[in-house]
């Protein structure tokens, strides 16, 4: 079902305008967004926007990394060593700014990095099998992580507990700006390596062998891709908790409709997650008022799960050729 | 241009591989790999491109091998692995175009440059697989898809080409065509360093054969040894049968016992 990208981006653009303006309009629990537009609307407009550009396009880069449609930064452990990190922080200093530096944002992008150091050395350790290892490593940090996390649960008290609770279950709810810019730079820098790195992530997905005798230096290339990956997923994590599924799902229906040429999938990404994470936002956090008149949110990290989970097995199921290539 | 391994050793999961192995490969010339399954031909290739670790010394046109970044050696040999492990909805342009990796800028538009089209349209002319451009590869038959690798390297306008066992598992029709192909290439001047699991590929390619046997060169000389029964006896541990014309050896195989009725 290839289209011409030019026609997908237009489609896409449109999308994203309807989607902002349909959540400006709808709101929250029945009251208008643009009585606290400023404070509130725009801002987690502009979140989920940039979380969900940034997750689809980091999935993108992990799936052409390890030629596997299941890779993204939760299958890696990248986004659970980013939510390690976070918890820690929130734990332990409850978050906000340290020297003006956004201690959580910096302790989801360490946690991160050091458990893509971690993943990438176990596999390095057993040469060969290079690419099971890294996902059945990833896999592995992701449970560890997974673990450590819930003993902070238990440890924490209850004001916290809620924080943390809350925040993993993957939540766009913000105040100001503040979160806004620290994403959007983390996002905008990592951006710019996939952007730049468009060809070697074409080759690689052809195979490493193929790609360094193409002239791709495979080592360093999947070095930055790691890198600016977890760094995308690190901005995202940082503030929104694990939005799960969406570096999943968005880079896989893209590549079914434009191909899967990074120059043309990485933009298609980007509008794709800039418009289907508000969508959703604009369902979590409608979803109890519509239904039962109850003013309360459901974390979009909740609906990201469901309406992913059944696509994803929807599309194993249905299509053959994405079958064979798991 | 020329290619030269000096002592080169591979050892891999404790085992030696290849085993002090030396040659040069001059300008134009063509040479073909030939030896029993695991005697180390595709490990010997991989080290001169310097893609696995080995001892020893590998120089393309007298420059060590490990002074030259990955698009350097892209810009002087193309290789078409034995394998390719996938095509994940490619389309057949799509990893012709990839072929010129080495010569693009990470941000330039391969349609803005002459030069980039030109390498492209002459390697899809030279496979013929013009109708095949707009296809997704894992459509392809295998034959088709040896061409399309073939045109990529091609793409790569490398005056050196290594080919990986580049016949094997086609029909007869398709082997044919990438022979022809891999003539053609010999004609424009290409050093061809080819992997023949068939001899009768080292045959049609005449030039230069190299046997390799436990990682060891077991003899290096001009194809017309391939007509020596008693040496691809040796090579092979199997007895081999030469069909001949007028025109010299046409092509060997080897002797099947007849199944009795």
């Amino acid at each position: 079902m290839l289209r011409r990208p030019s026609v997908v981006y237009v489609a896409l653009i449109a999308a994203c305008g309807a989607v902002a303006i349909g959540s400006m309009l709808v709101g929250t629990c029945g009251e208008s967004f643009f009585a606290a537009w400023q404070e509130l609307a725009l801002p987690r407009l502009l979140l989920s926007m940039i979380s969900g550009a940034a997750l689809a396009v980091a999935g993108a880069m992990f799936q052409a990394l390890f030629r596997n449609p299941l890779a993204s930064p939760y299958t890696l452990g990248v986004s659970s060593g980013a939510s390690l990190g976070a918890a820690l922080t929130i734990f332990t200093v409850g978050g906000g700014l340290w020297h003006g530096i956004p201690i959580v944002s910096v302790a989801a992008f360490g946690g991160g990095l050091i458990c893509v150091m971690i993943v990438y050395t176990v596999a390095h350790l057993r040469q060969g099998r290079s690419i099971a290892m890294l996902l059945l490593a990833g896999v592995t940090i992701g449970f560890i992580c997974s673990a450590l996390i819930a003993m902070l649960l238990y440890l924490a008290q209850q004001h916290d507990l809620r924080h943390i609770l809350q925040w993993m279950m993957g939540s766009l709810e913000t105040v100001g700006f503040d979160p806004v810019y620290e994403s959007a730079a983390m996002v905008a820098l990592a951006m710019g390596v996939a952007i730049y790195l468009h060809r070697d992530l074409d080759l690689l997905m052809m195979g490493e062998l193929v790609a360094a005798s193409r002239g791709v230096s495979v080592k360093g290339s999947r070095r930055l891709i790691y890198f600016s990956a977890s760094l995308m997923t690190a901005g995202v994590v940082a503030h929104s908790g694990p939005i799960v599924f969406v570096g999943l799902i968005v880079p896989h229906i893209m590549r079914f409709v434009v191909g899967p040429i990074h120059r043309h999938l990485l933009p298609a990404c980007v509008l794709a997650g800039a418009a289907f994470l508000p969508l959703c936002d604009v369902l979590a956090r409608n979803a109890m008022w519509w239904l039962r008149e109850e003013p309360r949110q459901l974390p979009v990290g909740v609906l990201t799960s469901l309406v992913g989970g059944c696509f994803f097995l929807y599309l194993l199921l249905t299509r053959r050729e994405e079958r064979t290539l798991v | 241009m020329v290619v030269e391994a000096n002592h080169l050793t591979v050892t891999r999961l404790g085992r030696v591989v290849v085993r002090d192995v030396s040659f040069r490969i001059e300008a134009g010339q063509c040479v073909s790999v030939i030896g029993p399954n695991g005697a180390g031909k595709s490990t010997l290739m991989a080290a001169l491109l310097g893609l696995i670790p080995a001892q020893g010394d590998v120089r393309l046109d007298s420059k060590p091998i490990h002074q030259l970044s990955r698009r350097q050696i892209a810009r002087r040999v193309a290789y078409v692995p034995q394998i390719h492990e996938g095509y994940l909805g490619f389309r057949v342009r799509d990893v012709v175009e990839a072929g010129r990796y080495a010569h693009v800028d990470p941000l330039e538009s391969l349609q803005t440059d002459e030069r980039h089209t030109q390498a492209i349209d002459s390697a899809v002319k030279a496979c013929r697989i013009s109708s095949l451009l707009d296809r997704r590869v894992d459509t392809l038959s295998g034959g088709e898809r040896q061409k399309v690798w073939l045109a990529a390297a091609l793409a790569q306008q490398s005056p050196t080409l290594f080919l990986d066992e580049p016949t094997t598992a086609l029909d007869p029709a398709h082997q044919a065509e990438l022979v022809r192909i891999m003539q053609q290439s010999l004609q424009t001047e290409h050093t061809l360093l080819v992997i023949c699991h068939d001899l009768n590929l080292a045959i049609a390619l005449g030039g230069r054969v190299i046997a390799l046997r436990d990682g060891a060169v077991f003899f290096d000389e001009p194809a017309d040894v391939i007509e020596d029964t008693d040496r691809l006896r040796q090579l092979f541990d199997t007895e081999f049968v030469l069909y001949r014309d007028g025109g010299g050896l046409l092509a060997v195989q080897p002797r099947f016992q007849r199944r009795s009725p």
